[in-house]
């Protein structure tokens, strides 16, 4: 078991406004419904608070549709690795939101080409006969998820989670947008911007303490990351830098998540 | 659902065939392999390497036979030092010296360790290919939701792929009515001596493998074929605290991995009794 130091008094909070309009998601973070929203912290370490040597920031706004994320992300290399899943996530360049409810975790990942790759998590013990996640949705005999971990054994206190991989938010939109050129080694980049538009209907699914629908006041436990794969002389390692800090390299701890509380 | 016939490309070479014959007297479970009808049982070939098939460095054999009520293995394990600390049902046996025995049905398999102190682990695994609407799906021994321990094998996060997919692990599954008993020829645990080894004695009611029986008659008609790895698994110390796991099989694998029903050996159901040609 990992132990988890994360203070509740140093969880990151975030006051998460309306948008002053309507929010068209094509990965521009320039439009101008942007241009007010409040940007988080530097990403950094989750386990050490260590700086990225690349920055990243993200920024967060609502409507009564959808949950919008837009992260900046600096890269003078933007480019896919387009390795296929390792463990619960791609080594891959990504932005990574995880979006926790008491039951379930939504967890999505979106690389600068636009891939996204998305994973369920629900704990085994919030998953009941005729319980919330007793649904066609979750159904364990036709969608085959995984237990994590095997043999029974899990780096988390609260016990077993069931994996669906792939798992599919209805009416989720994201976008990117490239400054510079993807896959193009020959020349430098500036990063590249990524626009996800979480919809409240679609993650209900996942809310089996009904804290939606949104209204102001609501709080929501959300994480944002992004993960690098940094090429060394003679191997590679994928780095993950978040905005709030776990005490732990482990990205799965939701009670670390930092608050955000829709105003 | 799966198509029954499909091998996955793995291929038969090197299977070993075994004749198991009817015993020819009760047998008691004690671990002690002394009734007639293990005298006379055909014993295996000495196992071999689970992954490139050269003789095990110990000696591993195994005999199996039956009557009307069980299918009984006996296992015959050269041990020069006896060792166990796994006292606990269904501990992870295999993290320790341990014997094996999988049995293969269509869509499922049942696995088997047991360790030179008698102590045991079981588990069912159910193909997720063929689970969802199946005999097993709708019944409460494989509820997936009833809260028993449940794990799946061959996910992302762990080796034991197969190409078929993962596999659904009922941790808490027990194979009703077994019996089991080791004999050892040593002493366990005692670095001080040099052992012989130890023998083990299993008996597997037949009326237990009705949920891998896949329309085969229980007990076995004459003829029947059950797909079946019988293994031992063996911790060497290689010094400066490293330790090897070599595995030795009735036939090898081509792989470290014993989850891999199609490199089962086959064991053909014979109604001569031992020692009838």
């Amino acid at each position: 078991m990992t132990a988890t130091h994360c203070p509740y008094a140093q969880i990151r909070r975030y006051d998460c406004r309306r948008a002053p309009g309507s929010v068209e998601v094509d990965g521009d973070l320039q439009k101008a419904c942007w241009q007010g929203v409040a940007q988080t912290a530097v990403f950094a370490d989750p386990d050490s608070g260590e700086r990225a040597h690349l920055a990243s920031r993200a920024g967060l706004q609502w409507d009564e549709d959808f949950l919008y994320i837009g992260f900046w992300v600096d890269d003078p290399d933007v480019r896919t690795i387009g390795s296929q899943r390792l463990h619960l996530g791609w080594e891959e360049n990504a932005a990574v939101a995880c979006l926790a409810f008491s039951g379930a975790t939504y967890e999505l990942r979106l690389d600068p080409s636009g891939r996204a790759e998305a994973l369920a998590l629900v704990w085994k013990d919030a998953y009941q006969r005729g319980g919330h996640y007793d649904r066609s949705e979750f159904d364990l005999a036709r969608l085959k998820p995984f237990v994590w971990g095997e043999d029974h054994k899990t780096d988390h206190a609260r016990g077993v989670r069931w994996v669906f991989e792939g798992w599919e938010l209805p009416g989720l939109r994201c976008a990117v947008q490239v400054d510079g050129a993807l896959n193009d080694r020959s020349r430098l980049d500036k990063g590249w911007t990524a626009e996800i538009a979480l919809p409240w209907e679609g993650l209900a699914l996942l809310d089996d303490k009904a804290v939606l629908p949104p209204r102001p006041k609501v709080n929501l436990r959300l994480q944002l990351g992004r993960t690098e794969v940094i090429q060394g002389p003679s191997s590679s390692a994928m780095a993950l830098w978040t905005w709030g800090r776990h005490g732990s390299g482990d990205l799965h701890v939701p009670e670390c998540y930092p608050l955000v509380r829709l105003v | 659902m799966p198509d029954k016939s499909d091998n996955w490309d793995y291929s038969e070479e090197g299977l070993k065939h075994y004749t198991a014959q009817r015993a020819v007297g009760p047998i008691v479970v004690d671990g002690h392999l002394d009734e007639e009808t293990w005298k006379r049982a055909p014993r295996s070939p000495r196992f071999e390497d689970l992954v490139d098939g050269r003789p095990g460095l110990f000696d591993t054999r195994v005999a199996i036979v039956w009557d009307d009520e069980y299918l009984y293995v006996g296992f015959w394990v050269e041990e020069p030092h006896i060792e166990a600390t796994y006292t606990q049902r269904d501990s992870m046996i295999c993290r320790e010296n341990d014997v094996e025995i999988f049995i293969a049905g269509e869509d499922a398999y049942y696995e088997f360790e047991l360790n030179a102190l008698g102590t045991i682990m079981e588990r069912m695994y159910i193909w997720q290919d063929a689970y969802e609407g199946s005999k097993y799906a709708q019944s409460p021994e494989f509820d997936l939701l009833n809260g028993q321990r449940v794990c799946t094998l061959g996910g992302p996060a762990s080796g034991f792929r197969h190409p078929r997919g993962r596999r659904w692990a009922f941790l808490d599954w027990d194979f009703p009515g077994l019996k089991w008993a080791v004999h050892l020829d040593g002493t366990i645990n005692d670095d001080s001596d040099v052992d012989r080894g130890w023998t083990a004695e299993i008996a597997f009611p037949w009326k237990g493998l009705k949920w891998l029986a896949d329309g085969r008659s229980l007990p076995a008609k004459d003829g029947a074929i059950w797909r079946m790895d019988l293994s031992r698994f063996e911790h060497i110390r290689t010094g400066g605290g490293g330790t090897l796991c070599p595995g030795w099989a009735l036939n090898a694998h081509g792989f470290y991995d014993s989850h891999i029903p199609h490199r089962f050996s086959y064991i053909h159901l014979s109604e001569k009794e031992v020692g009838q040609s």
